[in-house]
C-alpha cells in the first residue's frame, strides 16, 4: 500500500514536470510569435506607405502566425490604421503593439521551487500571469489543469496518506505488540509543510504545523498572514477565514499552526502546505510482524487481540473529511469520491472539446467560404478568361484581315 | 454556401477521424469486456464499482475470519465431548462408591480409578490446539493453565474475532469457566473424593464423614458437568449463528457481482452491432470522400 502511494505520486510529479515542460515551450513559442508579428508589422506598414498597395503575401503569413498564436492562448487582435495588428493574450495582455514586443518568461515559484510559473514585466518585480489571464489555448489549458485538477488531486491523495498515516499510528501506539512492548509508530510521515513567503522581514523564520487530529484534515492549502497586528488564517480551497488573533498557536482543521517569531513585521505571510507532499513522504517504519500493536494490555498473552480488533475498525469508520464539506466518509469512499470527480471532469472536457471542435470547424468552414480557393471555381474563371481571349486575338486577327483588304483597295 | 477545396478535405478528414475514434473505443471495450475503461467513461459507475469492489472485498474477510471462528470452535466441541464423557464416568464410579458393602480395599479401588479420571481430566484441560496454542489459556496462550497444584494460572480473557461488520464473536474458553474456580473447581473436587475413599471406615463418625463427603462430591460433580454442557451449547448456537452469518455473506457476495457486473460489463450484442453499423457508415464516408475529392475540372479540360 506505501508502494502504491508513493507510485501514485510519482506519476503525479512527473506530471507536474512534464507541465512545466509544456509551460516553457509554450511560452517560448509564443514570444517567437510575436516577435515575428511585430517585424512584419513592420514591413507592411512601410510596404503601404511607399506602394500604396497592401503586401498580400505577408499578410498572410502575418494571419498565418496570429492562427497558430492562438493554438497557444486566446488571442484577440486589433487592426490599427496603419495596416499593423495589436495582438492581446487571454483577458488583454498585450503581446505585440505596433513594432514593439512584449516577452513573457517563465520563473520558478516563490512558495514551491519545483512549480513554473509565467510572468512578464520587470523581472524585480514580475507580474505572475494565473489561467485567469492567460485563458485559452495550449498555454492556458495547461495551467488550468494544473490548478483545477493536478493540485485538488494531489492533495487528496496525500490527505488520504496522512489521515490513514496518522490514524493507523494513533491506535497502534495505544497497544501492545508481541512482546509485551508498547506500539511505535507503523508509517512515518512527515508533518505539514510550511513554506515562508521571501518578503517576509525574517525568511529563515519557519512556521510550523503539526497534525492533532487527522480526521479533520482537508485537502486544502492554507495561508497565515500577519496584518495590523492580527494574524488571519485563511483556508485557500473556499477562501473561508479560519481563525484570527493576535497571538499563535491555533488549532484549525485538525492541525496545530504556530510561528517561530515573536516579532512579526506587518505583511509577513506564509502558506502551509498539509498534503501534497504526504503520499510521496509516506514510509514503513518497520516490517517485522512481531511489533504490530495487536494486544490490549502489555502481560495478557499472545492471543489478546483488542488493540487488532480496533485497528480493524479503522476500514469501516468514517474517518476522512471529504473535500468540500464538513462530512466525513471512509477510507474507500473518500477514494471513491475522487476518482469520480476526475472522471466527470474528463467526461465533461471530452463533450466541451467534441463542441469546440464544432465550433471551430464552424467559423473555419465560413472563413473559407468567404476567401478560400475552389479548384473547380478556378477552373471555370480560367476557362472563360481562354475564351474571351481566343475571342479578342480572333478579333484582332479579323481587323487585321479588314484592315490588309482596305490596304489591297487603295492599290 | 460556398465551398472552398481546403473545406471539402478538411471537413472529409474530420468526418473520418470522428469515426476512426469512435470504432477505437468500441473495439478497446470488446477486448477487455468492460463499458467502463477508465473513469471518464461513466463516473458515477466508476465510483460505484470501486465501492462494491471494496464491499465484495471485506465480505470476503469476514467470511475468511469466521472460517477461523468455526474450526477453534470445533476443536472445543471436540474436546468438551471427551471432557463430558469423562465427567459421567467419574458420576457412574461416584455412585458405585456409595455401595455400603464395600470394604476398604475395594474403595480404595475406586480411588485408583478415580485418579485415572483426574488426570486424564487435567490432560484434556491443559491440551493445545493445532496451532500449538493452550486452548484454555485465555489470552496467555503460552502458558499452562492449570499447575501442579490444579490452580487456573494462565489469562481469563476470552479472545473475540469479528466476524461481521458490526459483530464480535467470543471463540476461546477460559479454564475457570469451564472447570471452576480456584480452590473449588472439578480437580480439587475430585482429589477430595479420592483422599476421602482411600481414608479408612473405622467407625459412625468416619461413616458419617464419608457419606457427607460422597454426597458433596456427587453433587459438585453435578454442577461442573453442567459448567461444561453449558459450553457446547453455547457452541453449538454459535455455530448455528455463523452458518447463518455465512449463507448471507454467500448471498451478498453473489449481490455485489451481480451489480458489479450489471454496471461494468459491456452488451456485446449491442456492441458488436455498433461496430458493424460504424463500420459500414465508415466505409460509406471513405468512399463520398473519394468521390467528392477525386473529380476536378481540371481533369477534364
Amino acid at each position: 500500500m506505501v508502494n502504491r502511494f508513493n507510485a501514485v505520486n510519482t506519476q503525479l510529479d512527473q506530471m507536474r514536470e512534464s507541465i512545466n515542460t509544456q509551460i516553457t515551450a509554450s511560452v517560448d513559442t509564443i514570444n517567437s510569435y510575436s516577435s515575428q508579428i511585430a517585424s512584419l508589422n513592420d514591413t507592411i506598414s512601410k510596404a503601404i506607405n511607399a506602394t500604396g498597395n497592401p503586401p498580400n503575401d505577408l499578410m498572410d503569413q502575418r494571419d498565418q502566425l496570429v492562427a497558430k498564436l492562438s493554438e497557444q492562448v486566446k488571442t484577440s487582435v486589433i487592426k490599427q490604421d496603419d495596416g499593423s495588428y495589436n495582438v492581446f493574450a487571454g483577458s488583454g495582455m498585450p503581446l505585440v503593439v505596433g513594432t514593439q514586443q512584449y516577452s513573457l518568461y517563465t520563473r520558478a515559484s516563490d512558495t514551491d521551487p519545483t512549480r513554473v510559473e509565467v510572468a512578464y514585466g520587470n523581472a524585480a518585480s514580475p507580474k505572475i500571469l494565473s489561467s485567469d489571464t492567460l485563458s485559452g489555448g495550449t498555454l492556458g489549458g495547461v495551467l488550468q489543469f494544473r490548478s483545477e485538477t493536478l493540485d485538488p488531486v494531489q492533495n487528496q491523495v496525500g490527505q488520504l496518506a496522512l489521515t490513514l498515516a496518522n490514524q493507523f499510528n494513533a491506535q497502534q501506539t495505544q497497544g501492545y505488540d508481541l512482546n509485551g512492548v508498547l506500539g511505535t509508530n507503523l508509517f512515518t510521515i512527515g508533518n505539514p509543510t510550511a513554506i515562508s513567503s521571501s518578503y517576509n522581514s525574517d525568511p529563515t523564520k519557519a512556521a510550523t504545523a503539526t497534525t492533532v487530529d487527522a480526521s479533520l484534515l482537508t485537502s486544502s492549502d492554507y495561508t497565515v498572514k500577519y496584518n495590523s497586528g492580527q494574524y488571519t488564517i485563511t483556508r485557500l480551497n473556499d477562501k473561508s477565514i479560519m481563525w484570527q488573533g493576535a497571538s499563535l498557536p491555533a488549532t484549525v482543521d485538525g492541525m496545530q499552526i504556530d510561528v517561530n517569531t515573536s516579532t512579526p513585521a506587518e505583511g509577513d505571510s506564509y502558506l502551509i502546505k498539509p498534503t501534497q507532499y504526504a503520499a510521496g513522504q509516506l514510509t514503513l517504519a518497520f516490517t517485522n510482524v512481531d511489533k504490530l500493536a495487536m494486544a490490549g494490555s502489555a502481560t495478557s498473552g499472545p492471543n489478546d487481540n483488542e488493540n487488532g480488533l480496533k485497528l480493524a475498525a479503522l476500514q469501516t469508520g468514517a474517518n476522512v473529511r471529504v473535500a468540500g464539506s464538513n462530512t466525513n466518509r471512509t477510507y474507500a469512499q473518500a477514494f471513491a469520491q475522487m476518482v469520480s470527480a476526475v472522471g466527470t471532469k474528463t467526461n465533461e472536457l471530452s463533450i466541451t472539446s467534441k463542441a469546440d471542435a464544432t465550433a471551430l470547424e464552424n467559423a473555419t468552414s465560413a472563413m473559407q467560404s468567404e476567401s478560400g480557393v475552389n479548384l473547380d471555381e478556378e477552373a471555370t474563371d480560367l476557362l472563360r478568361y481562354q475564351q474571351a481571349y481566343q475571342a479578342a486575338g480572333k478579333m484582332m486577327q479579323i481587323a487585321s484581315q479588314l484592315f490588309e483588304v482596305l490596304l489591297q483597295l487603295g492599290q | 454556401m460556398r465551398i472552398s477545396t481546403n473545406t471539402i478535405y478538411q471537413s472529409g478528414t474530420n468526418q473520418l477521424n470522428t469515426l476512426q475514434s469512435d470504432l477505437n473505443k468500441l473495439s478497446i471495450q470488446t477486448a477487455t469486456g468492460k463499458r467502463v475503461n477508465s473513469p471518464a467513461d461513466d463516473p458515477v459507475a466508476a465510483a460505484r464499482i470501486l465501492e462494491l469492489n471494496t464491499a465484495k472485498d471485506q465480505n470476503a474477510n469476514y467470511t475468511n475470519t469466521r472460517k477461523t471462528a468455526e474450526t477453534l470452535l470445533q476443536t472445543y466441541e471436540a474436546n468438551l465431548s471427551s471432557v463430558t464423557d469423562t465427567i459421567q464416568s467419574i458420576q457412574s464410579t461416584l455412585i458405585a462408591a456409595g455401595n455400603g458393602a464395600y470394604t476398604d480395599a475395594e474403595r480404595a479401588k475406586l480411588a485408583n480409578e478415580l485418579q485415572g479420571s483426574l488426570d486424564t481430566l487435567k490432560g484434556l484441560a491443559n491440551t493445545k490446539d493445532s496451532q500449538g496454542n493452550y486452548m484454555y489459556s485465555g489470552y496467555a496462550s503460552t502458558t499452562v493453565p492449570f499447575d501442579a497444584n490444579y490452580d487456573f494460572v494462565a489469562n481469563t480473557n476470552r479472545t473475540k474475532l469479528q466476524i461481521d461488520v458490526q459483530s464480535q464473536l467470543p471463540v476461546t474458553y477460559t479454564g475457570d469457566q469451564v472447570f471452576g474456580a480456584n480452590g473449588d473447581n472439578v480437580f480439587t473436587n475430585l482429589q477430595d473424593i479420592i483422599s476421602l475413599l482411600k481414608t479408612p471406615i473405622t467407625d459412625s463418625t468416619t461413616q458419617a464423614t464419608f457419606n457427607s463427603g460422597l454426597a458433596t462430591s456427587i453433587d459438585k460433580m453435578k454442577g461442573s458437568l453442567n459448567s461444561v454442557l453449558d459450553a457446547r451449547s453455547e457452541i453449538g448456537s454459535n455455530l448455528n449463528l455463523l452458518d447463518t452469518l455465512n449463507s448471507t455473506g454467500d448471498s451478498l457476495d453473489l449481490q455485489y457481482d451481480a451489480s458489479i457486473s450489471t454496471l461494468q460489463d459491456l452488451d456485446y450484442a449491442q456492441a458488436l452491432s455498433d461496430i458493424s453499423k460504424k463500420t459500414t457508415i465508415l466505409q460509406a464516408a471513405q468512399k463520398a470522400f473519394v468521390a467528392t475529392s477525386n473529380i476536378s475540372l481540371f481533369s477534364l479540360i
